[in-house]
This record gives C-alpha cells, structure tokens and sequence, in this order.
C-alpha cells in the first residue's frame, strides 16, 4: 500500500514499523497519527509515550507546522 | 421565528472514547454541565440544531481546505472515526437539506462558503451531540471551520460568519438553535496533550461571555499557538456563535481535564436582539 504514495525511504520504512516516535518527528499531524496508533493497537498512553521517545531518539520534529512545547520528560497527559 | 438557542461547548474525542481514564470527580461534573446543556436546547424547542465545529482532516483535507463549509444534506454519519476508539456507535444524524440551502443562500450574500452534500462527522461533532441530543432526532446543520491547516481564515472573519448564520438564521421561520464547539488552549494528539492554559483559557472566556468583539479578535496565530497551542484556533468556533448571540455569556462548567487534553466548557449564550 504505501508503495502507492510519494514517501522517502524513510518515511516508508517507519510507517511500515509502525513506529510512531519517529513519524511525529517526519512532521505527521497528531490528529492522523493517533488514528494510525490506535489502528496499529496503541493505547494512548503509549501513543503519547512513543512521540516522546521519539523526540528523544531522533531530535525535534522535522517538519510539518507544529512542534513540541513541553520537555520530554514533563508529564502533562494525565497518565 | 429566528435564533432560540446559543451555546458553546468543548468536544475532545476522549470525553468519551477515554471517559474511564478520568476521575470520577472531574468527569462527572462536566457530563452533569452537558445534560444542563441538553434541557436548555430542548426547552428552546428548536427546529433544528447549527453545530459549528472545527473538524480534524476527516472530510477537508490539505488537498482543498475551505476556511467555511456548511453540510447540504437530508441525512449524515458519524463517526467517521472507530467507533470503538470514540465509544459513540456510528449512526445516521438527520439533517435539512432545505434548511441549509437557505441558509447557505442568505450567508452568501456577505460570506464566501463551500458546501458539502456528503459529510462524515467526526469528534467535532458527534461528541457535542452524544450529549446534547442524544437520540438523534434534532436535524443538524453541520458547519466548519478550517481551525487545523493555516493559513486560517482571521478572526474578524469568524466573527463576520457568525453575523451572516445570524441574519440568515434571522430570515426564516424556523426556531434555529446554535452550538459552537472546539477547545480553548489545548496542544491535542501530541505530545504535549494534556497541556492546559487554564489561565488563558478564562481569560478568554472573560472575553466570550462578555461578548467583547475587540478583546476576542485581538489575539493574533502567533500568540495563540504559543499561549493556547494548536488546538487554541478553534476559538473561531466560539466567536463566531458570540457574534451570532449577540448577547451576554454564561459559563456553566469549565475544568482543565489533562486525560481529555483540554479544559473542558460548558457555556451558554443570551440571544440578544
């Protein structure tokens, strides 16, 4: 399926891991990406959690139009 | 007849799909506040229910994006989104065709919109109306505005949308009532969900329910996406509907609620002539 889409190899390969951490850093928008989680069996507090790691592992978002606001190791989400 | 109703209310997909992840002592006022919300709406016997939303790349997306769009159609579903995730069973919402042409033809006349025959709701929407008319049986005219992919339409504009469903609302004979929905500050789906501004979040409320057009239009994109985040545009919604009202707002609930990632709003709105 994602052979269909324009994507770096990138881009391709973390969608295919399902690895959420580091799709939020490419510049997905949350308001997908939970979708994609939840899709993939994430519960939410770790969907939340796997964006964080991500903005550990692979430094701030990339791209897209919003970024991070908190440190990642503030615990804001209520969990 | 014209505008008998006036509300506001938050309409975060965890109010529902992660209602358990709340406390009892938070969660439960807030439902308490919906259903005060609900008698309200349905003492105001409307005809029929504008909910102004700000959906979230459900039926708009990045490839044709309208600032305004207003729903056409005899019939809707919702959610568009796993109705296990939201724990609001999908299912069809009546709408009014008819209705919304004519509204639809007299907003024209000062306000350029894009109309939609088919529209799946999300949250935006059927979250508001699990509470407020939960048998579904109110038709809808389903209304948004582009609050997620800027550039945005400013506020002023919002606030001319809302002026223009008022005259348009005006000119028929239906009893028309008006539900804007949306967060205040929130940052939702990121990491930073569960941030809250609860100050800025009063403040503007302050502002709403004095129906101060000046104080609500002040704020520029900049310093809402650093004071209120992402989530912060979708104080469109609610001006639009202070526009249409008019009049003087009361605030019936607010709670930060960091699970639900917003602080979460009940509000109602005298119609004023």
């Amino acid at each position: 399926m994602v052979q269909r889409y324009e994507l770096t190899g990138e881009e391709r390969d973390a969608i295919v891991r399902g690895d959420i951490g580091l799709i939020y850093v490419l510049g997905a928008n949350g308001q997908l990406l939970m979708h994609f989680a939840a899709f993939l069996g994430m519960p939410w507090p770790g969907y939340i959690q796997a964006m964080r790691d991500g903005i550990v592992k692979h430094g701030p978002v990339r791209a897209g139009i919003y970024a991070m606001t908190t440190a990642v190791d503030d615990k804001v989400a209520g969990i | 007849m014209s505008l008998v109703f006036a509300g506001i209310c938050s309409h975060a997909p965890g109010i529902t799909g992660r209602a358990d992840m709340a406390a009892a002592q938070l969660r439960e006022p807030l439902y308490a506040a919906f259903r005060g919300m609900q008698q309200q709406l349905e003492a105001a016997r409307p005809d029929a229910l504008i909910i102004i939303a700000a959906e979230h790349f459900a039926n708009f997306f990045m490839n044709n994006m309208p600032s305004f769009a207003i729903g056409m159609s005899d019939q809707y579903q919702g959610p568009i989104e796993d109705p296990n995730w939201l724990r609001i069973a999908r299912t069809a919402v009546p709408g009014d065709a008819q209705l919304s042409r004519q509204l639809i033809q007299e907003i024209m006349q000062t306000v350029d919109v894009a109309y939609a025959e088919e529209w799946k709701f999300d949250h935006g929407i059927m979250v508001p109306l699990h509470f407020l008319t939960p048998r579904f049986d109110i038709p809808v005219v389903p209304v948004n505005i582009n609050c997620q992919g800027p550039p945005l339409a400013p506020l002023h504009r919002a606030w001319a949308f809302g002026e223009a469903i008022r005259r348009a609302v005006d000119s028929l004979p239906q009893r028309i009532a008006l539900v804007g929905t949306g967060g205040i500050s929130h940052w939702p789906a990121t990491p930073d969900s569960g941030r809250i501004n609860e100050a800025w979040d009063r403040d503007f409320l302050a502002r709403w329910s004095r129906n101060d057009r000046d104080a609500m239009l002040s704020y520029s994109d900049r310093d809402t996406y650093r004071d209120a985040g992402q989530g912060g545009f979708e104080i469109r919604t609610f001006i639009s509907v202070a526009a249409a009202a008019r009049g003087k707002g009361e605030l019936q609930h607010y709670a930060p609620i960091p699970i639900f990632a917003v602080g979460c709003t009940v509000a109602t709105m005298d119609i004023a002539a």
